[in-house]
């Protein structure tokens, strides 16, 4: 998604991350990556619970978020979505700035 | 080469077809999402073995060559059960997203960044946004 960030910005989206991580355990890993969206972190699976995308024991131990894409319009209304049935399937930016134009 | 190199050349290529999945190819979509590479040369590997397994069991080979055969085949064949797996069964075991699938309107919410600063989902309002939910633990 980093690698197509600025063609998404010029569709008039922007990039937003979620995942279970604590910001302390994830800020090295994603600093790493480089991405400039806001990664945001969800412990307590606040957000990933309400939209039914949890996955208990996802990870040995641990809840985390199922794969999951949404785009929204300026409303925040869902106009598309993805819910991949296989997590080691992701959407690919192609499909993204597809949907988006 | 004689085909007895081939007991631990097979179990050697299956098991490289498997760590490179998970170390390079893996961040190429097109064979990452059906391991169009790896699982061939997996096969690949498996195939040797068996080549290897029975030329082990050819005339006058020694009982050490037949016992790396079957040991090398087995080792072959387990990568390959273990790749095929995780492509084919673990990676599939999720919750099926049934209540994510009926939401129609994300309302504001505020969560932490992962440099610890809070974000409003709402200063993003009057611009699209794809909303990404990753499995983490980066």
């Amino acid at each position: 998604m980093q690698s197509r960030i600025d063609e998404i910005r010029s569709l008039g989206a922007e990039v937003v991350a979620v995942s279970a991580d604590n910001p302390e355990e994830s800020r090295e890993a994603i600093e790493a990556q480089g991405y400039d969206f806001p990664v945001l972190c969800d412990p307590n699976l606040e957000l990933i619970g309400k939209l039914g995308l949890l996955h208990e024991d996802g990870l040995p131990d641990t809840d985390i978020s199922r794969p999951a894409v949404f785009i929204l319009d300026e409303q925040r209304d869902v106009t598309w979505r993805e819910l991949t049935d296989n997590w080691r399937v992701r959407v690919r930016p192609e499909t993204i700035l597809a949907e988006l134009r | 080469m004689s085909r007895l190199h081939f007991i631990w050349l097979g179990p050697l290529v299956t098991l490289a077809a498997v760590i490179s999945y998970f170390m390079v190819f893996a961040a190429i979509p097109a064979l990452r999402d059906f391991p169009w590479l790896n699982l061939p040369l997996a096969l690949l590997g498996v195939a040797l073995s068996l080549a290897g397994l029975f030329g082990a069991f050819g005339q006058g080979r020694r009982l050490a060559s037949k016992i790396f055969g079957i040991l090398g085949t087995l080792l072959s064949v387990g990568f390959l059960g273990l790749f095929g797996f995780y492509v084919f069964v673990l990676s599939y075991q999720m919750p099926t997203g049934e209540t994510a699938a009926g939401v129609s309107r994300i309302e504001n919410f505020s969560l932490q960044t992962h440099r610890g600063e809070s974000f409003d989902l709402a200063s993003f309002d009057g611009r699209k946004v794809v909303l990404v939910f990753y499995r983490g633990y980066w």
